[in-house]
């Protein structure tokens, strides 16, 4: 994955830092699957954008967002709703993009497209609800708005549901049993 | 507040407030549609429309048409649908809401019910009215 120097942001934002190092750390990171370089390597404990210099210097392999954006349909739709929701009184709070976007590189790099459809709403209170579905089978990830509240997993198929607490191992878990194997899914 | 006459209102009617609520390349009604908002005792809907790109009865600032519902089987969920009370500050003689819905969502059980409230609801909606032919394949 090339990377360029204009798509790190962090040029001018913070005096003495030397670029190069940062390209030469990503560039050794590129030599893997191109999923997989634009995942923090402390990830998912890393931020999700660089602000400071301790994010660097604290082994964070920063995000190339906007890349990232580009060639991802999946955060481009995520990045499209919440530009739509922006004027509206409850617009995506950055807790809720946040999270969502880090589920759905987390999904994206085990799972590739062995995923089916993907559907994304807002919860019209700035949260988000993200959703696969096929047939008959649903699975709908429901993340609040703040960090306090409790994000969940809920699975249906056909009258049966069942809900889960959120982690990102139990999202990749509750898909596979879902729409790989519906017979195994626990209820 | 009294209850609906679903001979008299065979469908209720619920303004779409996100674009993302209708996805015309499935036909598939999202359940986001069906979600209480924080300070919300019921959902909303109208007994009755007659919208167009100039007017929406709902009031809304944003509407992108509106959803039907077969107010029959809303019912047949164990949900209530009532009118607005006559003698209410705020009422309206064509607005409704469905209540029985949990408000709290911070316990599993809670969160299990009203999903599968907005699952159904959805699965037995479909796009009555498409405001500004947004809706279009």
């Amino acid at each position: 994955m090339p990377v360029a120097l204009q798509d790190l942001s962090l040029g001018n934002n913070f005096p003495g830092l030397q670029p190069e190092s940062v390209i030469r750390r990503l560039a050794s990171e590129s030599s893997l699957d191109w999923r997989m370089t634009c995942v923090p390597r402390n990830y998912p404990n890393a931020p999700i954008e660089v602000h400071t210099i301790s994010d660097l210097q604290n082994d964070a392999i920063p995000y190339i967002k906007s890349r990232l954006i580009r060639q991802s349909p999946v955060l481009s739709d995520l990045e499209l709703l919440v530009q739509e929701e922006r004027e509206t009184d409850a617009p995506i709070t950055p807790h809720a993009n946040q999270q969502a976007a880090e589920m759905l590189l987390y999904v994206n790099a085990i799972l590739g497209n062995a995923v089916p459809e993907l559907s994304i709403a807002p919860d019209g209170n700035g949260g988000l609800r993200i959703e696969w579905f096929r047939d008959n089978r649903t699975l709908r990830v429901l993340i609040p708005s703040r960090a306090e509240q409790v994000p969940f997993i809920y699975q249906r198929i056909n009258r049966d549901s069942a809900v889960h607490n959120f982690s990102l191992a139990t999202v990749v878990q509750a898909l596979r049993a879902v729409f790989d194997n519906p017979h195994n899914a626990r209820y | 507040m009294p209850d609906i006459d679903a001979e008299q209102f065979p469908n209720i009617y619920r303004a779409i407030r996100s674009r993302r609520w209708y996805d015309p390349a499935t036909q598939r009604v999202s359940s986001a549609a069906f979600v209480l908002r924080d300070q919300e005792i019921g959902l909303s809907a109208l007994k009755g429309v007659n919208c167009s790109p100039q007017a929406c009865l709902a009031g809304l600032n944003t509407c992108f048409g509106e959803l039907a519902l077969p107010t029959e089987r809303v019912l047949n969920l164990g949900l209530q649908i009532v009118e607005d009370e006559p003698d209410a500050p705020e009422f309206r003689e064509n607005h409704a809401q469905i209540m029985g819905i949990p408000i709290d969502r911070t316990t599993p059980a809670h969160v299990k019910l009203a999903e599968d409230f907005a699952s159904s609801l959805a699965e037995m909606s479909s796009l009555h009215y498409d405001r500004h032919e947004k809706f279009r394949e």
